[in-house]
Order: structure tokens, then sequence, then C-alpha cells
């Protein structure tokens, strides 16, 4: 708490403690402490009666109003209420005020105290009891200015948080896609290099070489494998497309989606299935097809032979905001740093296939404003964890 | 055609980009063997010394890479040259750095390889 203030001469006074008002008709109180005050540094006004004294807070900012019970014109509660509305911007809690009376009685000062008006000092008063309130108002004062400070820097910092976080997210959401793009691109050089190179021989064979229908059929079957697999690279990529859609939700049992979903995923009869859904799962707004698509993916990476799985857990379990989707499995896990990249598009060096069922799975969960984590211990296990709010 | 017939191993997944220019090269006199995958590959260099060795950077099981190094133990002698259709810079910086000869982006030009198999020999 501090301030500085130009007097007349033009010289800068510091005021150290902070500025008070006293308003007292028979100016007693003023004269007993006002030396005292001011040698503490506080900087300090007077006003006889309570028009006066609003006027003086109209004009200045002071973090403390001394105000006595009994004012000619007006009681202290009338006070507060004229106070609050000629502070306009300015916040004076009415707690910064210190009541003086004649009675401990407390005479109309109830009503103002009542309104959160902050002590009460009786006449006659000790000088030095009337001095302590004063600090210790500056002190609930000062605590108070902090805590607005942080409460404003809190509010600043939730924005900022929220902005970016946005940003994150659009630039995920970009980073992601052009992510798959590269790869895509990448991935179709393969095809298209035994395309150029076929191409070459036919260019470089003689003629005699042209004639031998075996060899010519040969090369042609070459090509066709070229064509082939650029189009199946092209043929997951639209898979994927179709799929990036806006969902349409409706109810759905989702033990029995997982049901449905297992059905479709043969692997699932040779191995052991155990189920955990909350009764409150009978009804999730999902969109059926692509939550099916979701748990397939998911059941097909797990029941991937290199996995060994020969079990899959799943839990559901819904809160009022949330709902928390497991799957998991005994097979032999994976590392860290194959973790970190698990629903980026795969090299999948089981088949030939680019890998796109669990970026897939991933997009069609954040399409329903959901995440999915996917968590490992080495011969332990995996799991995936869904997450969707209701 | 080339004066010298050379020994190459030809690794690569993909079956028409293995057997179009394995069949490239031996229509220019030198004698290929191939592999599908990175196992093979190292099969294949312990069995047979070869002069030049095309590998692709991703392959399954072991990659393009770990048979670099296998052939570096085995046979130091063999020019190593890595395809591959993803540029990633920092993997083949360092592999530059730790022998390879080259480090060619499907799809090449055909020429552009027999011109370094020319410039080797």
């Amino acid at each position: 708490m501090g301030g500085a203030s130009v007097t007349a001469a033009g010289k800068i006074t510091e005021v150290k403690n902070g500025r008070i008002c006293i308003i007292d008709p028979d100016d007693t109180l003023f004269q007993s402490i006002n030396g005292a005050l001011k040698s503490m540094g506080y900087e300090t006004t007077s006003a006889k009666t309570g028009l006066e004294g609003l006027e003086r807070i109209r004009h200045s900012f002071y973090e403390l109003i001394i105000v006595a019970a009994a004012m000619p014109d007006m009681n202290v509660a009338e006070f507060l209420r004229n106070m609050r509305e000629v502070q306009h911007d300015v916040n004076i809690p009415s707690s910064f005020v210190i009541i003086t009376g004649n009675d401990e009685r407390r005479e109309g000062s109830r009503e103002a105290l009542k309104m959160g008006a902050g002590d009460y000092i009786t006449k006659p008063f000790v000088i030095e009891r009337v001095i302590d309130t004063v600090e210790y108002t500056f002190k609930l004062i000062r605590s108070e200015k902090i805590r607005q400070g942080y409460s404003k820097e809190l509010a600043a910092t939730q924005d900022t948080v929220k902005t970016l976080r946005d940003e994150l997210t659009r630039s995920q959401q970009l980073t992601s896609t052009a992510r798959l793009v590269s790869y895509m691109g990448h991935t179709l050089r393969n095809p298209l290099t035994t395309v150029k190179n076929v191409a070459y021989i036919f260019n470089r064979m003689t003629r005699k070489e042209l004639v031998d229908q075996k060899l010519f059929f040969a090369f042609t079957a070459l090509l066709s494998t070229g064509v082939e697999a650029a189009n199946s690279v092209l043929t997951d990529l639209l898979g994927f497309a179709d799929h990036i859609t806006l969902p349409v939700t409706s109810a759905i049992d989702l033990s029995q989606l997982i049901d449905d979903a297992c059905t479709d995923v043969p692997e699932t009869k040779t191995i052991k299935i155990l189920k955990h859904i909350d009764a409150q799962c009978k009804e999730v707004l999902v969109d059926r097809e692509k939550m099916k698509t979701v748990f397939i993916n998911l059941i097909n990476h797990m029941l991937l032979p290199a996995n060994k799985a020969a079990q899959l857990t799943f839990h559901a379990v819904k809160t009022a905001t949330l709902l928390h989707i497991s799957i998991s499995d005994n097979g032999t896990g994976v590392d860290a740093t194959d973790l970190v990249n698990i629903f980026e598009p795969r090299f999948d060096t089981a088949t030939k296939g680019v890998g796109l069922e669990l970026p897939l799975a991933r997009g069609i969960v954040e399409l329903h404003n959901g995440n999915i984590q996917a968590e490992s211990t080495m011969g332990k296990g995996s799991k995936f964890v869904i997450t969707l709010p209701v | 055609m080339q004066n010298k017939p050379l020994k190459i191993l030809v690794a690569d997944d993909e079956d028409g980009i293995r057997v179009s220019l394995a069949c490239i090269l031996e229509m220019e006199g030198h004698e290929v063997l191939t592999s599908t995958d990175g196992h093979e590959a190292i099969e294949q260099v312990k069995q047979h010394i070869f002069d030049i060795a095309f590998l692709d950077l991703r392959m399954p099981g072991k990659d393009g890479l770990e048979v670099f190094a296998e052939i570096k133990k085995v046979s130091p002698r063999t020019i190593v040259i890595l395809t591959t259709a993803f540029a990633i810079n920092d993997l083949i910086r360092d592999a530059l750095k730790n022998g390879v000869y080259a480090c060619i982006e499907k799809p090449y030009e055909i020429d552009e390889i027999l011109d370094i198999i020319k410039k080797i020999t």
C-alpha cells in the first residue's frame, strides 16, 4: 500500500500507509489522532457532516473512513448507502469503515454494522485503541487488495489457459492432418517406384525380349501389383475419410454394442471376454456405427498375433458428466517409445497395410468430443481408456 | 552394359520394387540376390560377399539401418545404398555419417542408380 502525492510545492511525498477520512461533527477525534496518524505515515482529512464527508470521498480515494455515529445530517447506515453510490468504480468494501460513538449500545449503528462496517470505538476513546484499530484495519485492507490481485491474476490465467488449450487443439488437429497426409504421400511412393521401374524396363527391352510373351506378361503383372498396392493405400485413406463426419447419436446399450463388435471380430471366439458394464450404461448417447468401428479397431489391434492376448476385459462407468470405457488385455504389452506414437498412422510390420485403425478410433472418439489414452506394461498387458462427455 | 559384373543385394519388402530393380540390374549384367525383409537380408549378407547392397530403409523385422550395421561388421567393403519412401532427415544424416554411401528417395531415376554404380567401379 502506498502511493505518492504531489504537494502544492511540487514535492512528491510518499503516502506510506494510506489515506484516511475522518468525519466527526465535534472535531475532537480528528484533533487528537491526526498528529499520531500523520507521524505514522497516513494522510488524513476531516469533515464535519455526512455530506461533507461524501464530497471528500467523491474527489479522492480513501482506504479508511472513520465516521461518527451521530452526524447532524444522516446516520451511519445512510452514510454507507450513499458512500456506495459515490464510490462509482472504486470498490471500498464497507467493512473498512470504523464508527465512533458515545454508547456501547451502538446507537443507530447496529444497521451499519450489519451492512458490514468494520469496527466500533466508543467515546471517550483511548488514542492507542484508535490507532490499533486503524492499523489492524489497514492490515485487512492490504490482505483484501492482495486477494483481489490474486483473483484477477487467476481469472486472467484461466483465460490464457483456455485460449492456449483451444490453440493447442487446433494445432494438434492440423498437425495430425499434416502427418496423415505426409504419411500417405510417402507410402504411395513405393508402388509408384514399381511402376516407374517397370516403365524403364519396357523402354530398355529389345524387340526380341518384348516379343517374348512370358517376359512381357511377367512385367505387366508387376505393373499391376504396383497399381494394386497404390490403390489399397488410397482405399485405406478414403475409408478413413468416410468416417470423419459428424456423429449421429442415439441412445445405445453399451453392453450390447460391445457384443456386436465382438461378433464382427471372429478371433474373439478364441479368447476369454470379460465385461464389467455399469447398469447406467444401458443408455449412452453415441453414434452406433462409429463407436462400433472404434471397438472393432481396438479389439483387432489387441488381438494382433504379436500381442499374444488371451483375454479382453471391458469396463464401463458413467458419472453425471462423463462416460469412462476401458478395454484391457493380458498380452505382451508395448514399450514406452512405441506407446507414444500408437495413435499415429502405423507402418504395419505385420501386414502391408498403412495401419489407420487406431488413428481412426481416435478420430471418432474425438468427434464425440471425448479422448482416448493408451497405457501398457511390458509383460503384463495394455489398456485403452475412452472418456466421453454424457 | 557394365564392364565388370558385380554381386548386388536388393532388399525391399515391396514385391514390385524388389523384382523390378533386380531385373534392371541383371539387364546390366550383374548378379543379383534379393531379400524380402531385414532378417533375410542379414542371412544373405552372412553367406555372400556383396559389392553393393540396396536396402530399403523401412522393412519388417530388421530395418535397413540394422542390416547396414550387420554389413559393416561382416563385410565392411560392401557399398550400402539406402532407398526410402520416407525422408527422415536425422536418420539419413546419421546413416551417411556412419558410412552409408548414399540415401536415395523413391521413386528414383534408374539412370541415377546406374551412374552411382559406374562411379563405384
